[in-house]
């Protein structure tokens, strides 16, 4: 990485043997290099001996993925590498399995107790998801250093509240905000190595990015329903007041208007999802002593658009199984458009030395995995 | 013997190019500064998955990748068994496809069989008294959604009719039988059993029999019921397959999960309808009535149109009903 940047020609410049100053640093890419056959393979594999095992594989079949997609991350060259351990991962969802069937039986058992779990399980909430966010962060690494994740429960869990209240009062318009907010958090308190995370603000784009959503939503149904009265009015003529053609093609324009709702709502949750990453990485720097090393991401909401509708379209029509090649098109989209500028060169950052709570650390990593979609 | 390789100490994001030596039971390498030695005890393989490095991980938290075609894990002995079989599983696609028949006989076989039989077990660990506990929920939310009114029937007939459910009760049930007769126009001609013993019949149904033979056999279809422990049963299975729904695609809730386990639930209550009509048909026989009675009755209602189509709904064919326990029916009714 530092050799091909310092190695590299820059136009206009003679190479002198010692120059005075460090010279910029060339911008280091993100790649992806996974094989769509072979993570088909594992994909379905993990379907399969889950459904065989009971279960049990799935922890498994889940570090394997993970190892698979880390893997082939490569950013300067150097891929990921993840760390979760299957135990730990079988820990966490026994987790869930159980909560599922004491909810169930709880539903058969009597109304008041179903509320009362409910209850503790929204007060349990912000603890998993803080163990959750530090499982994930410190079960990966690049060029074998760790990142991590380091904020308490408590700041986690006044960051959820307000994060609720926020989207509750303003009706759900204040879901970017409420975005913005929690992704500041998340990255603030991301480490790689003794190097920390940060995101500036950037409120108004997360909202640009929200209204563009939903305005391509709102364009696409209203193209829909005037392609439908077109094509009603069309058909009205050419059947010539036929019934039976007339009644086909009112069914064929009514499914293929229920797939096209389908395909837009699987897309829009994951295009607006992808758009708020894009300007959280545009206002993301990863500060190591001092030094700042800058992220740009340049996902188009138009290119996003293409990706996920395309996606979603496959996936139905292959009745699912398009899902692993989706997959990582999207890996694929969001990494080739993330690029690091980076102050110097990274080699200055070290691994952060061993604090007195180190063992109690290692202990949450070892804790327990939960899947919960950040 | 050396293997070229790449060393990441874990605290600098660094890496140097090393050339791996075995000497005797240690590792050594030099990264160029220092060389080091691990005891190769101490030293994790882990075998890259496809087109990603093997790596070495050493016990002070730092990584040797070496490139998959040197094979340094089989220089080892290769990887462990269970290790070797997930590699095979994921080699190809052959193996894949009989996979997927595996799976899929598995799937169908717990759904035929496993499921059943662990509902089965389960029930037979569970005290009457909740059976009766459930019978009175269902009891609670039938009077609140249907009309149901005080049977119009005489004090003596209904003793009677209770009478009859006694009788087609095996000798050593541990329920206690309580017949209900209501008159309620919703409902029709029909008759239910609730888990514990409580059976609710209608007077629309008593009116329709012919002769009392015909109501001994419903009402011992429904003994069957209770016998079997069917509402205890069908709950269990219900939640089974619900459950494993539920794993599988994270979502119970939606059209699409919900599909399957109504259909599974209708093919387990066809298996209960025939495992209460097999019990009615001993009792009858044992009874001296002829087991075609109950094929009969419930023909002739099927032919009604006034909504007798609940007793009837994911039922065993009236054409299997006309064969009792192998026999053959005179036709008609």
């Amino acid at each position: 990485m530092t050799e091909n940047a310092e190695n590299r020609i820059q136009p206009g410049f003679t190479p002198s043997p010692a120059p005075a100053a460090p010279p910029p640093a060339a911008p280091l890419r993100f790649t992806f290099s996974g094989d769509g056959a072979e993570f088909f393979r594992i994909w379905f594999v993990n379907i399969l001996l889950s459904i065989l095992t009971l279960g049990i594989y799935s922890a498994w079949g889940k570090v394997r993925t993970q190892k698979y997609l880390y893997g082939h991350t490569r950013f300067a060259g150097s891929g990921f590498d993840y760390h979760g351990k299957p135990l730990a991962i079988l820990k966490g969802r026994a987790l869930i399995v159980g909560v599922i069937v004491l909810l169930a039986v709880a539903k058969q058992v009597s109304p008041l107790l179903e509320l009362g779990m409910y209850l503790g399980l929204a007060l349990f909430l912000p603890w998993a998801v803080t163990a959750a966010m530090r499982f994930r962060l410190r079960n990966t690494s690049w060029r074998q250093m760790r990142f991590n994740f380091r904020a308490t429960t408590w700041e986690t869990s006044s960051q959820i509240a307000m994060n609720i209240v926020i989207v509750v009062l303003t009706l759900g318009f204040g879901l970017p905000y409420a975005r913005h907010r929690l992704h500041q958090f998340l990255v603030g308190h991301s480490w790689f190595g003794n190097a920390r995370f940060d995101m500036s603000r950037c409120v108004r784009e997360y909202y640009g990015v929200w209204f563009k959503g939903i305005l391509m939503a709102i364009g696409a149904s209203v193209a829909l329903v005037v392609v439908g009265l077109i094509f009603t009015f069309g058909l009205g003529i050419v059947s010539g007041g036929g019934k039976t053609a007339f009644g086909i093609g009112i069914v064929l324009y009514v499914v293929l208007a229920y797939l096209f709702l389908l395909v837009m709502w699987m897309s829009v949750g994951q295009i607006i999802h992808d758009g708020f990453s894009n300007a959280m990485w545009n206002h993301t720097v990863l500060n190591s002593d001092g030094r700042l090393h800058r992220f740009q991401s340049g996902m188009t909401l138009g290119g996003l658009a293409r990706l996920h509708a395309g996606n979603a379209i496959l996936i139905l029509l292959s009745a699912g199984f398009y899902y692993p090649f989706a997959k990582l098109r999207v890996l694929d989209y969001r990494l080739s458009n993330l690029t690091v500028f980076p102050d110097d060169n990274l080699d200055a950052i070290r691994a952060r030395p061993l604090s007195d709570n180190a063992a109690l650390g290692d202990a949450a990593a070892d804790g327990f995995e939960l899947d919960l979609g950040l | 013997m050396s293997l070229p390789g790449s060393y990441l100490d874990g605290r600098s994001p660094v890496p140097r190019p090393v050339m791996l030596e075995r000497d005797h039971h240690q590792l050594v390498f030099t990264d160029g500064v220092k060389t080091h030695r691990y005891p190769a005890g101490q030293v994790d393989f882990e075998t890259g998955l496809p087109g990603l490095p093997d790596k070495l991980r050493l016990p002070d938290g730092g990584v040797i990748e070496v490139a998959q075609q040197h094979r340094c894990r089989h220089m080892a002995g290769g990887p462990p068994p269970w290790e070797r079989l997930l590699a095979w599983l994921h080699g190809g696609w052959t193996i894949l496809v009989v996979l997927l028949i595996a799976t899929v006989a598995a799937v169908w076989f717990a759904y035929r069989d496993g499921l059943p039989w662990l509902a089965a077990k389960v029930v037979r660990q569970t005290p009457v008294a909740m059976e009766k506990q459930m019978a009175e929920q269902t009891m609670a939310l039938l009077n609140k959604t249907v009309n149901l009114r005080p049977s119009g029937l005489s004090d003596a007939r209904q003793r009677q009719l209770q009478g009859l459910l006694d009788q087609v009760k095996p000798a050593n049930s541990p329920y206690h039988y309580e017949l209900t007769l209501v008159d309620s126009a919703d409902i029709g001609p029909n008759a239910f059993a609730l888990p514990g013993g409580h059976v609710l019949m209608t007077d629309q149904l008593v009116r329709a029999a012919k002769s009392d033979d015909e109501i001994m056999a419903v009402l011992a279809h429904e003994a069957g019921h209770v016998e079997n422990r069917h509402g205890l049963r069908s709950v269990v299975q219900y939640g089974g397959v619900s459950l494993a729904i539920t794993l599988l695609t994270g979502d119970s809730t939606s059209m699409l999960a919900l599909a399957p386990a109504l259909l599974a639930d209708m093919k387990y209550s066809r298996d209960f309808e025939r495992e209460a009509d097999h019990f009615a048909f001993t009792q009858l026989e044992a009874r001296h009535v002829s087991p075609c009675v109950l094929g009969q009755f419930l023909q002739r209602m099927s032919g009604r149109d006034d909504g007798s189509a609940n007793l009837l709904a994911s039922h065993p064919s009236t054409e299997e009903r006309s064969h009792p326990n192998g026999a053959q029916c005179p036709a008609g009714g």
